[in-house]
């Protein structure tokens, strides 16, 4: 059940949010460099999705 | 989950960003393949949290909602545990995005503080011709430096494997102990174009341990990388350390078929540890699958066929019992009947 669950929410993210284009919300930056020197200023930390052209 | 509303609260306490492979080579492309290679990424999709001081990953987040917020208020834990801006270094303010072409001497951009820079210089220096031996001294210098940028350093070794592959292969075994994949597929490349026993110890741990004692993010892949060169330059021990892997006979597994090529080669090689290889061999057949199962059946007659012919390179002159055409009934009297042969 349990696998059932992560296998589908796998999927419904990768359906979402595969591509070229990131998904809708977040303020999402698109280079290391510019996501570094942002995080460094503000003291936090960076959260990468990681993804490819389907 | 990512377009998910509720994860607004958090759109302003961390910095988000989205890195996407096109596989086209271009700048886009690029960009994205350094910072895969920079976490030792060769999977989707993946997440991570990171902090900016020294691109510790502090985490990876579980994939559903509540889990994930979970995982964010930890890892903001985290960043109060040390002072802001703390450890912010010149190199730190040096990183930026590659500008306008550069078309300073090699020398100097080799040289530049800004890591981006440098990695980019080395990206058209892997497809130069005719480079100073000067250049490349300099290239041969960044692998000697601990403190490397792990992006730049990849590429620097991208450079030596093609124009110093002897520099390379003299410091193989501290190279594997570097904790990224994709570096470490670099060296093993090498070391399977030019195979060295002097290796087969750390090649065994390494394919024992890996995403384990040996940190991976890809620890089926690097034993796949890694099985060839056990082929190629391993030892006895080899053979026990890939053994448990040919016997899950998993034929979902890509890795399998890499393994049972190994031991063949292994088998071929070290005479005296043939029975030893053919032992593994005869336990490596995949499982009876129901003849109602046509994809099940035709893979595991394929990975059935893989151990047969690990077997013939391994006995020479051996002459196969015939493979059946289904693989449910006719699993049990043809593993016989291939005991029987080999006795």
């Amino acid at each position: 059940m349990h696998a059932h669950a992560f296998a589908v929410t796998l999927l419904a993210s990768a359906a979402l949010c595969a591509g070229d284009e990131p998904p809708p919300g977040p303020p999402w930056l698109r280079t290391y460099a510019a996501a570094k020197q942002l995080a460094l200023q503000k003291g936090q930390l960076v959260f990468v999705y990681f993804t490819k052209t389907y | 989950m990512l377009p998910n509303p509720d994860l607004q609260p958090w759109y302003d306490r961390v910095v988000w960003l989205f890195v996407s492979r096109n596989f086209k080579s271009d700048d886009k492309d690029i960009e994205a393949l350094r910072t895969h290679e920079r976490f030792g990424i060769s999977s989707w999709p993946q997440m991570i949290v990171f902090d900016p001081i020294d691109d510790r990953v502090i985490l990876d987040p579980p994939r559903d909602l509540a889990g994930f917020v979970r995982a964010f208020e930890r890892s903001v834990a985290h960043t109060k545990e040390r002072a802001p801006r703390a450890g912010v270094t010149p190199v730190h303010r040096a990183l930026r995005d590659p500008g306008d072409r550069d078309t300073r001497p090699w020398l100097k951009r080799l040289a530049d503080q800004n890591p981006i820079a440098r990695a980019v210089a080395l990206e058209e220096l892997i497809g130069a011709e005719d480079l100073p031996a000067a250049t490349l001294d300099q290239v041969q210098a960044i692998l000697a430096r601990a403190d490397e940028d792990v992006v730049v350093y990849l590429r620097a070794l991208r450079v030596c494997v093609k124009r110093r592959p002897v520099a390379v292969l003299a410091r193989a075994c501290e190279l594997l102990a570097i904790d990224n994949d994709p570096l470490r597929y670099e060296v093993l490349e090498l070391v399977r174009a030019h195979p060295d026993p002097a290796l087969a110890p750390v090649l065994n741990r390494l394919f024992v341990e890996a995403g384990q004692g040996v940190a991976s993010r890809n620890p089926n892949v690097l034993r796949m990388r890694i099985a060839p060169c056990l082929g190629a330059a391993g030892n006895a021990a080899s053979i026990d350390a890939m053994a448990p892997l040919a016997r899950e006979a998993n034929w979902r597994n890509g890795t399998t078929g890499v393994v049972l090529q190994a031991l063949a080669e292994l088998g071929a090689r070290l005479r005296a540890s043939r029975p030893r290889v053919e032992a593994v061999l005869l336990e490596s057949f995949p499982p009876a699958v129901a003849v109602t199962d046509p994809q099940a059946t035709r893979a595991s007659l394929a990975l059935a066929q893989k151990v047969v012919d690990a077997l013939r390179a391994v006995r020479e002159g051996w002459q196969a019992p015939a493979l059946p055409s289904e693989w449910e009934k006719a699993r049990a009297p043809f593993v016989a009947s291939v005991r029987l042969s080999v006795r």
